[in-house]
């Protein structure tokens, strides 16, 4: 109960140096990952998804 | 007229990779806001490739040499690189978030009293002021800045911007960097192992998690490594390195690296937020897993359910094929 009889002073916060020259404009959740294929399941599967990478994806 | 600076890093003599990205960055900026881009360099002696930063948009290419400068120098870079930025008319000023430009850029902007944006994936200017934005909360949304005063610093996340060649008649310039390095020094860099790509620079990554079972077993991701005819690098989740199967160096995920290859295969990982806050933002993303409602099938763009053992070395097979 001591803690309530303490006073309690406000003071106004201050910006150091640089402060406030950062402001945030927009807070927004990443673009959604497009839907992603199970290729298959197995060893079988593999030459789809090479296939897949090299003509669909273009990485290979 | 508001020029901007690219602080460019070398290693050994050679720019790395990165420097091209943030010229490329840089130019950016520049040209929105009717500048010229300025690439600083800081190295013991001249550096190879300064000629090519020309291409990807430097108007000017400026190396200032030290003979402290061929490792990084914490005090001795950041003080040369903040008298520069003092002496010129710039608008924004661009560092790589790589491990040393997360030292360094904090440094720079510290002893300018300005703020930092770190670690920006894309950048823009609105109305004259310079705006980024920036991943947070390990990659769960993204934060969108505004820059106010110059110059804005900014450091840029490796592997996201894509050099782009825009030929500038640049010009060439160097000096000397006066001062001492400071009283923190690198005195050695121990490359993890001769011979393998660093996973932060890598253009495809195999990464393997506790799904392998035992460190041995690491040797299936490189050989598929391998077959990418050394463009690939080998990763690890948190649980294989804190298990001591893989160095620290190849961890991926946000007490690891972040990286954003072209290609990133996912081998035995379940998918961990943490994981995922590392490598979310490759281009392509295959999982190979053998439990069909891992995470990681949720972040793919190709999965195979199956066993890791079975599904790799034919892989490895097919992509000798596609290089042989």
């Amino acid at each position: 109960m001591a803690a309530k009889k303490k006073p309690l002073d406000v003071k106004p916060a201050t910006l150091g140096a640089g402060g406030g020259a950062l402001e945030i404009l927009a807070l927004t959740p990443p673009p959604e990952r497009k839907e992603g294929k199970i290729v298959g399941a197995g060893p079988a599967a593999v030459p789809e998804l090479v296939r897949l990478l090299r003509e669909e994806a273009k990485v290979l | 007229m508001s020029h901007v600076l690219a602080v460019l890093e070398q290693r050994d003599g050679a720019l790395r990779k990165v420097s091209y990205e943030v010229v490329t960055g840089a130019r950016r900026l520049a040209d929105a806001l009717g500048g010229r881009v300025d690439a600083l360099i800081l190295a013991s002696g001249a550096v190879k490739g300064t000629e090519q930063v020309g291409r990807y948009g430097a108007d000017n290419v400026i190396t200032l040499t030290n003979p402290a400068f061929a490792l990084y120098a914490p005090e001795g870079y950041a003080r040369t690189i903040a008298e520069r930025i003092k002496s010129g008319s710039y608008g924004a000023v661009v560092f790589a978030a790589s491990a040393t430009g997360k030292d360094l850029a904090p440094r720079v902007a510290a002893r300018l009293g300005r703020p930092l944006a770190q670690d920006v994936v894309d950048l823009a200017v609105e109305n004259g002021a310079v705006t980024v934005i920036r991943p947070v909360y390990a990659g769960k949304a993204l934060l969108k800045l505004k820059v106010a005063g110059t110059p804005a610093l900014l450091s840029l996340r490796p592997n996201v911007f894509t050099p782009v060649e825009r030929p500038k008649a640049g010009t060439q310039e160097s000096g000397a960097a006066a001062g001492p390095a400071g009283r923190v020094v690198v005195k050695a860099i121990k490359a993890a192992e001769a011979g393998t790509l660093d996973v932060a620079e890598a253009p495809i990554i195999v990464s393997g998690g506790r799904g392998l079972k035992e460190p041995a077993n690491f040797k299936v991701l490189e050989e598929l490594a391998a077959a990418f005819a050394g463009r690939a690098a080998v990763g690890a989740s948190r649980a294989v390195v804190d298990a001591g199967w893989r160095p620290h160096a190849d961890q991926v995920g946000q007490t690891g690296k972040t990286v954003s290859p072209t290609l990133y295969v996912a081998v035995g990982i379940s998918g961990a937020i943490q994981h995922l806050a590392g490598m979310r933002t490759s281009k392509v993303i295959v999982a190979i897993n053998k439990d069909k409602d891992a995470p990681i099938f949720k972040v793919a763009d190709y999965g195979i359910v199956g066993d890791l053992f079975e599904v790799v070395p034919k892989l490895t097979e097919e992509i000798k094929k596609l290089h042989g």
